[in-house]
């Protein structure tokens, strides 16, 4: 092996290694890494909770909610802020589609995380939302593995957590995963929401 | 009294045996502290170091300010206080966002090579630089060996010119006959 060769080795694999290892660590993060905690986009993640998850979460009327309550509904949980432009943009068609959804079995509970009462309870007054609402402990975000703003999980009538979305929905969004939920549970078709 | 001379070499050599020495104390000291020898306050912090914000630029919680860093932060401490271990607050991270909260991951499985990987590089670059300097070392000697000879060569020639000179088999170079210095002072 001449010089020149050995030192192409000696320093080319170290290097072609490091890069190797840099790219496996970019891949590893998902380029998820960076985001300021407003989920822009939407689109569906995998679970950071196991399925049989629950809360307990004071509402801002003062009574405590849990899943095993809402047991026999279907629950959309979603984790908001009164601060957070998608979430903002989403309020209104969240309190329209509550309005539609809870007479079919269908139970909504908002969870406002990084915020403070005040925000919160005008924004629920200004758009209307009859949901229950509760400000999070600083652990239900945490247990449930939110990233950021808005994240919505799915809970079936079983109490099962079966589905997470990040980022805000528009009403045919909503409406596509709830009837995929209210069918299943029906038995009109099971799975598919899974 | 004389002075003692020590070579410098020894010097060397005593003062790596007593930083690798110092090192392997350390090494070992750190190995035997415990999560119990650590107050709670001790145990967060460490931990906080150990955890990656989820939402920040490669920060760990305890470099963020980020609120769901304050709030792993305030989980980690909560969950110190009910009496969980280090290894069951990291596992219970890792469940809800995965190994790239941990900023350094677990040195099992796959991730070996992670941990691995820095020795392998280190020890091919230190292997491939002996080689590279132990190679030089051997071309210089061998240029320096060729080198000696050549010296001696042309030194033994000269002597051998010199003494043939004197026992006037050939004629010393630059020196001129008699003969021929009379002739050039006669032209002149």
């Amino acid at each position: 092996m001449t010089q020149r060769r050995a030192i192409a080795v000696g320093v080319g694999i170290p290097l072609i290694l490091l890069a190797s290892l840099l790219a496996w660590g970019v891949a590893q993060t998902g380029g998820t890494q960076g985001r300021p905690g407003v989920n822009d986009s939407f689109g569906e993640v995998s679970l950071t909770v196991e399925p049989d998850a629950d809360f307990e979460l004071t509402t801002i009327g003062g009574d405590v909610v849990s899943l095993e309550q809402l047991r026999g509904k279907v629950v959309l949980v979603d984790f908001w802020s009164s601060w957070c432009a998608p979430c903002r943009a989403e309020g209104p068609i969240l309190a329209e589609a509550y309005k539609e959804w809870r007479d079919r079995g269908v139970e909504f509970v908002g969870i406002a995380i990084w915020d403070e009462a005040g925000p919160v309870e005008d924004f629920i007054e200004r758009n209307g939302i009859e949901y229950v609402n509760g400000l999070d402990n600083g652990r239900i975000a945490v247990d449930w593995g939110v990233r950021g703003i808005p994240e919505k999980f799915f809970v079936t009538a079983d109490g099962e957590v079966v589905k997470k979305i990040a980022g805000p929905n528009t009403e045919a969004t909503l409406s596509r995963i709830l009837e995929e939920l209210t069918d299943e549970a029906l038995g009109i078709r099971t799975s598919a929401a899974r | 009294m004389p002075m003692r001379i020590v070579p410098d070499r020894f010097v060397t050599t005593r003062a790596i045996a007593w930083l690798a020495l110092g090192v392997l104390a350390l090494t070992v000291f750190a190995a035997c502290v415990q999560e119990d020898d650590l107050t709670p306050d001790q145990r967060a912090y460490t931990l906080d170091r150990e955890l990656m914000c989820p939402v920040c630029d490669g920060q760990t919680i305890d470099q963020s300010h980020a609120q769901i860093a304050e709030d792993m932060k305030r989980v980690v401490r909560e969950k110190i206080a009910e009496g969980e271990s280090n290894q069951e607050i990291r596992d219970y991270f890792v469940a809800r966002y995965g190994e790239v909260v941990l900023a350094a991951p677990e040195a099992s499985g796959f991730n070996l090579i992670i941990w691995l990987m820095p020795a392998v590089i280190g020890g091919g670059g230190a292997l491939a630089v002996f080689w590279v300097l132990k190679n030089m070392r051997r071309n210089s000697a061998q240029y320096a060996a060729t080198h000696r000879e050549t010296l001696e060569d042309r030194q033994l020639k000269q002597y051998l010119e010199k003494v043939d000179s004197d026992i006037g088999l050939i004629q010393a170079p630059g020196a001129e006959t008699g003969q021929q210095a009379g002739r050039k002072g006669g032209s002149d």
